[in-house]
């Protein structure tokens, strides 16, 4: 009869040929036990050990000098004030936008994690907690390192001790990823969360607002080679990290894992970087804006926070580049100036963009709809709200919108009809297909 | 509607109009005469009359909110039925409870009272709902929200009460997680959904006082071994968070409720089974088509005779449901029940049918008419058989045995109401099965209900959820999991670099392993370290997740049903005719790699069945031995232990099956002539699994005084009607157990099964029945443990059987087997019984 063993040996081979098994081991790599002593992990990552509990982690510090530069960026540039957060840092955060700034001063926290996995749930760990802040002139960065499972929770009250008195805590996506992570790993060592009502930055967002090109994904290391000019070398590709966690997990060997620890350190740093671009940005002005779609992205980040001068000025600015930024900036500009009432300025947006030569259909759609509105209900010129009408029904994509158009249609024609005489004849402002 | 018969159920007609009519067709069945005796050899073999009974009340328990008694008194509900009050009490202080009362007896209160009970002590309080569909927890959920919103008002205090499923929108699910006091969700959903991520229902472990399942005679075979390991890795949660739950089950009648829920829940349960709700009188007719060729043994169409009697009720105006055995056979039902009462063209459809493989909005129409009445009849699989609201019917027609006691009993609940005449009618098929049961109705009507049975450790089960549960909470180095060894398991896995070992380890020093182990620490852990989410490979369903779709290319590319892998290839090879309710459709093209069937639209008149290959070779047997000799067959046999054939004729063990579809039929619809064949080349599949058979000896083979074909015709007539017989013994589905005849050998492909027959037969032929599962269900063992009952059932269907030389009713149709099929393996049993055939009686 055979063994156990080796009964479940046949039951996980044809799954455990697959995706889950032997992608684990790194390339190029020394497998364990070919004789070479084995390193201790501080030595080869450069850290430090810390024991609590009985339990060790490891603890990696840096400074970073002012003078550290990604690309055409230093550190020096990206200071915050002394208070220690930028006056403006709140506009980046949807929450904080809408409720003034939740702290004027204190310590901003970075934070990026490593994890074992990206589908989250309680068997994800988050292998690396990095965490950065601004200590006067120097950036300093600390690495908690989790080199033993049973230390975790040791390691999350180190974390939460370094979180304590933090005024925000900035991340890139942490809205979907690194917080509820945290979340998870302090609720399994049925902990506190540190993070749970801290004020929070997530630049995915504004990031992607500022400075999303087309088909580029608004990654870190893209920003830093469109905005800094900075190209990372040998940096290690995202699904690498985990299997380089597990072969140092199972051979004790760390040398896998330093590429690991310094992308997390450069990510840390980018973030900071431009965190402090965008929070600058927006203390500079309008006027800064290096791109059109750098001042569009700035206008909506002021009209969020209600900052609506500030808003017009960037539109207007955006409204001086070419292609679909300057419709998306011009579609900006004249549906703020329609809330502020200001109806003539709106107007003359919006024909702006029904002259461009290039316009997306559901841009020119709205424009056509929103003019034969005002021409309806301000101007009361029916013969151009009706043209207008007419256009927009052209543009109309489903069923339900062209009967609302048809609606409108059959409205005019009743005023129309009730008053023969128009009051101020005006011509068409398009010719009309028969 | 299930709580009070004179507040919930709504006005209907219990005129007398309505029993007069229902009584007018028993009468024209039963000839006049509804408590005459069995007569098995009639067309009508039983009748059987269901007295109405009356309501036997209890008080509320003492430990029932008062706030909640006072709701369900503004509800009509002052008093509980005996059963509800014994389940409310031993849940109310702690016991595991499991309920098994019939359907419409107020099952639900005895689950919500006690947890509402519970939560309007503490309001901490949680409880867990579990439902084998989505479907139900939607049922369920309206009626819960009647009485928690009433109690909310009351209480002021705010009761949620929500669905957590696949079709929960994301957005919704954080606040379903902070607000629900009672979460109804479905084994799969708290296996994929919620175990893995329970730190965000941290709140919901620790304070789990209550976990309901219902319908827990759902959790046999397959989908019951996958939820004992769901419910383990639960415990282990609960354990983490400091809470431990009290079970509340209720399940249809079956033989071991008490020992099924043990088995699943692996708790300690107390019984609850006598029923205090109140029932109207019922019918409960057996009906055998006549034989319309005693030769041959062919009985007139069973499905004609459904449509017949279905008619007769429709006709006047009874609203009906109708269970069909099959996908297939739900479809040509539909189909006649169409031609003969569809309505005017463009009118919406009265006669519908239901099977799984619908989509869901189609099943929730359907089950809307049914309630309000505009659906008269509808023909359903088994996927109408559990609680489903599609209210209370008139009459259950059953076209064909279910299979099980149990199931027949749950289907033939779907008609009958608290007060009023309903109707069951049981048409029996020409299977063997059917016509045992009908022609012998006590053993239906006064025999136990079978047992249910699931295989939780089932290793392709069992790792599977080894990993799930590492990913959920390290294992400890001394915990244990199931009945394996589960620190085995996890060296296996680590093997795979699925989990890893970090600690002290008891042998092997410390410091072998890369983690830095922590020194004070007493215990090691197995951590998962690997970045998938286990979860999502599994399904609870089926051993392997895999699936077929079928798309419709008719016009454009539409999904229109799914199918199990397994039943992939024979269901779905090219040319095959694929039915959904009365359409048929021809596939043409299976995408066997991307498990896609390409259908189009087809009118034809046949239908199709495959042919199928299949070879079993034994791995290990587990066990041998003889049969027991002085059960069931008197003292003849055990005083002449000299007869005795000296290898052991009963095994069970661990085999490697394969099977490949090689061709089909084309069948007529009506007639069911044979109207074409065509061949296939499809990849062969295979699986490992378990087994029960029976080794025949040489020296009864040599003993046989007939041909060779006589003899293999006499075999593959035992096989045939031992499959029925073992169907029946163990609560099985006809595919959950296969069959096969051959040697057992390696490399013997001479006795390659082709569709139940075997090319040549070996000098000692072995009947396999096999678990149709890789790795087995559980049903190998045990039919190894009732050898000697399914020796003596099989020779009692055969010998009790008129034909002269075999039909389908006892070992297969003659066009099939030999003339000499049912002599031969009569005189085989008999043999093997170790008694000269002529001393023993043939109608034993």
């Amino acid at each position: 009869m055979t063994s156990l063993a080796d009964r479940l040996r046949g039951v996980l081979k044809p799954s455990g040929a697959d995706p889950l098994g032997p992608r684990g081991e790194p390339k190029g790599l020394a497998p364990h036990g070919d004789g070479s002593a084995l390193h201790d992990a501080a030595e080869v990552l450069g850290g430090e050990w810390s024991e609590s509990r009985g339990q060790r982690f490891l603890v990696v510090d840096r400074k970073y000098a002012p003078g550290y530069r990604h690309g055409r960026v230093a550190l020096a540039d990206c200071l915050p004030p002394d208070t220690g957060i930028w006056p403006l840092l709140h506009l980046l955060d949807c929450r904080a936008a809408l409720h003034g700034p939740p702290h004027q001063s204190g310590k901003l926290l970075f934070l990026d994690l490593e994890t074992t996995g990206l589908a989250g749930g309680a068997g994800t760990y988050a292998f690396l907690v990095g965490c950065g802040w601004f200590d006067g002139a120097t950036f300093r960065l600390r690495q908690f390192f989790l080199s033993n499972f049973g230390a975790e929770r040791a390691l999350l009250e180190s974390v939460a001790e370094l979180a304590a008195g933090t005024a925000c805590v900035v991340t890139y996506n942490g809205k979907s990823f690194d917080l509820p992570l945290m979340e998870t790993r302090f609720v399994l060592q049925r902990m506190p969360t540190p993070f749970a009502d801290m004020p929070h930055v997530d630049m995915l967002h504004p990031a992607r607002r500022l400075w999303r090109e087309d088909d580029v994904e608004c990654r870190l290391t893209n920003l830093e080679r469109t905005l800094n000019g900075h190209e990372r070398e040998g940096d290690v590709p995202g699904f690498e990290i985990p299997s380089r966690y597990f072969h140092y997990v199972r051979s004790g060997d760390a040398r896998s894992l330093e590429g690991v620890l310094e992308h997390n350190r450069l990510d840390i740093i980018s973030l900071a970087m431009f965190t402090a671009r965008a929070s600058q940005l927006l203390d500079d002005g309008p006027a800064e804006a290096l791109t059109a779609r750098e001042a569009l992205g700035m206008g909506r980040l002021y009209e969020r926070a209600g900052m609506t001068n500030e808003a017009l000025e960037a539109f207007a600015r955006a409204v001086q580049a070419e292609g679909d930024t300057r419709a998306e900036a011009l579609r900006a500009h004249a549906t703020l100036c329609r809330r502020l009432r200001r109806y003539e300025a709106a107007a003359s947006s919006w024909r702006r963009i029904l002259e461009l030569r290039a316009c997306s259909a559901g841009i020119a759609r709205e424009a056509t709809e929103a003019l034969a509105v005002h021409h309806e209900h301000r101007e009361r010129d029916l013969n151009a709200a009706k043209t207008f009408a007419l256009r927009s029904l052209q543009l109309q994509a489903t069923a339900a919108r062209q009967q609302a158009v048809q609606y409108r249609l059959a409205r005019l024609d009743r005023k129309m009809g009730s008053q023969p005489a128009i009051d101020r004849p005006r011509q068409s402002l398009f010719p009309l297909e028969s | 509607m299930r709580y009070h018969a004179a507040v919930m159920l709504p006005a209907r007609r219990t005129d007398s109009a309505h029993d007069h009519a229902l009584q007018s067709v028993v009468d024209r069945l039963t000839g006049g005469l509804p408590d005459r005796a069995d007569t098995s050899d009639g067309w009508v073999t039983a009748v059987r009359r269901m007295a109405p009974r009356a309501a036997e009340y209890a008080l509320f328990p003492e430990g029932v909110d008062s706030r909640l008694r006072q709701v369900l008194s503004a509800r009509g509900i002052d008093q509980l039925y005996t059963h509800q009050a014994a389940a409310v009490e031993h849940a109310l202080a702690g016991r595991n409870v499991v309920i098994t009362t019939p359907t419409a007896s107020g099952k639900t209160l005895c689950y919500n009272a006690p947890v509402l009970s519970a939560i309007l002590t503490d309001p901490s309080a949680r409880a867990l709902y579990l439902f084998p569909t989505k479907a139900l927890a939607q049922d369920q959920l309206a009626e819960l929200h009647d009485i928690s919103d009433r109690l909310s008002r009351l209480a002021e205090l705010e009761i949620g009460v929500f669905t957590y499923d696949g079709d929960t929108p994301q957005d919704a699910r954080r606040a379903i997680r902070g607000r629900a006091h009672v979460v109804l969700s479905n084994p799969d959903m708290i296996h994929s959904g919620i175990l893995p991520h329970h730190p965000r229902w941290a709140k919901l472990f620790e304070n789990l006082r209550y976990v309901v399942i219902d319908e827990l005679h759902a959790y046999r075979g397959v989908f019951g071994s996958h939820l004992t390991n769901v419910l383990r890795r639960m415990r282990r949660i609960c354990r983490h968070y400091g809470s431990n739950p009290t079970f509340i089950c209720s399940s249809a009648t079956i033989a071991n409720p008490k020992e099924l829920a043990e088995a699943l829940v692996e708790q300690p349960f107390e019984l609850v089974s006598e029923s205090g709700a109140p029932r109207g009188e019922k019918f409960f007719l057996f009906v055998n088509p006549p034989v319309v060729n005693h030769q041959l043994g062919i009985r007139r169409s069973y499905l004609a005779e459904t449509r017949r009697i279905a008619s007769e009720f429709l006709k006047r105006q009874l609203q009906l449901i109708v269970f069909a055995q099959s996908r297939l056979t739900t479809e040509i039902l539909t189909t006649y029940l169409k031609d003969d009462f569809g309505g005017q063209p463009g009118t919406p459809d009265q006669i519908r049918g239901y099977r799984g493989g619908y989509l869901p909005q189609r099943r929730r129409e359907i089950e809307k008419g049914l309630r309000e009445g505009s659906v008269r009849a509808v023909v359903s699989t088994n996927a109408l058989e559990l609680g489903i609201d599609i209210g209370a019917l008139d009459v259950c027609v059953m076209a064909g045995y279910p299979g099980t006691i149990a199931a027949t009993w749950q289907r033939a609940g779907r008609a009958g109401r608290r007060s009023g005449r309903s109707a069951a009618v049981l048409v029996a098929s020409s299977a063997p099965l059917d016509q045992f049961v009908v022609r012998n109705p006590s053993y239906f009507f006064d025999a136990p209900p079978e047992h249910a049975l699931i295989n939780p450790d089932n290793l392709h089960i069992l790792v599977d959820h080894v990993k799930c549960g590492a990913f959920e909470l390290p294992f400890t180095t001394s915990e244990e999991y199931g009945k394996h060894n589960v620190q085995e398991v996890l060296g296996v896995l680590e093997e795979s670099g699925l989990v890893h070992r970090t600690g002290p380890a008891p042998d092997s020093p410390e410091g072998t392993s890369g983690m830095e182990a922590g020194p004070h620490d007493h215990e090691g852990t197995w951590q998962w370290t690997n970045e998938s989410y286990p979860a999502d490979a599994v399904s609870l369903r089926s051993i392997s997740s895999d699936n077929f779709v079928v798309v419709d290319t008719t016009k454009g590319a539409d999904v229109i049903g799914e199918t199990s892998f397994n039943s992939g290839p024979p269901t779905l090879h090219e040319k095959a005719i694929y039915i959904i309710e009365g359409t048929l459709y021809q596939v043409e093209k299976l995408d066997f790699v991307g498990r896609k069937a390409y259908v189009r639209q087809i009118d034809c008149d046949y239908y199709t069945d495959a042919i199928t290959y299949t070879k079993v070779t034994v791995l290990d047997t587990f066990d041998s031995g003889f049969g027991i000799r002085d059960s069931g067959f008197g003292n003849a046999a055990t005083s002449n232990p000299e007869s005795r054939i000296p290898n052991p004729e009963r095994s069970h063990g661990e085999v490697h099956v394969s099977s490949r579809v090689v061709g089909f039929k084309k069948i007529k619809f009506y007639t069911n002539e044979n109207v074409g064949s065509g061949e296939l080349d499809l990849p062969e599949q295979q699986m490992h699994t378990t087994a029960y058979w029976l080794t025949v000896p040489q020296s009864v083979m040599a003993a046989l005084p007939y041909a060779p074909d006589d003899r293999r015709d006499g075999v593959v007539g035992l096989s045939f009607a031992m499959r029925q017989v073992a169907q029946l013994l163990l609560m099985c589905d006809r595919q959950d157990i296969g069959i096969s005849i051959g040697s057992g050998e390696q490399g013997d492909d001479t006795d390659l099964t082709r569709s139940g027959q075997p090319a040549k037969l070996s000098d000692e032929p072995r009947i396999f029945i096999y678990d149709n599962y890789p790795g087995g269900i559980g049903f190998s063992e045990p039919l190894f443990g009732m050898h000697e009952g399914l020796l003596t059932r099989t020779r009692a269907l055969i010998a009790g059987c008129e034909c002269q030389h075999g039909c389908p009713t006892c070992v297969g149709p003659v066009g099939n087997t030999g003339p000499l099929a049912k002599t031969v393996a009569l005189r085989i049993l008999d043999l093997i019984a170790g008694a000269r055939a002529s001393a023993l009686p043939v109608s034993a």
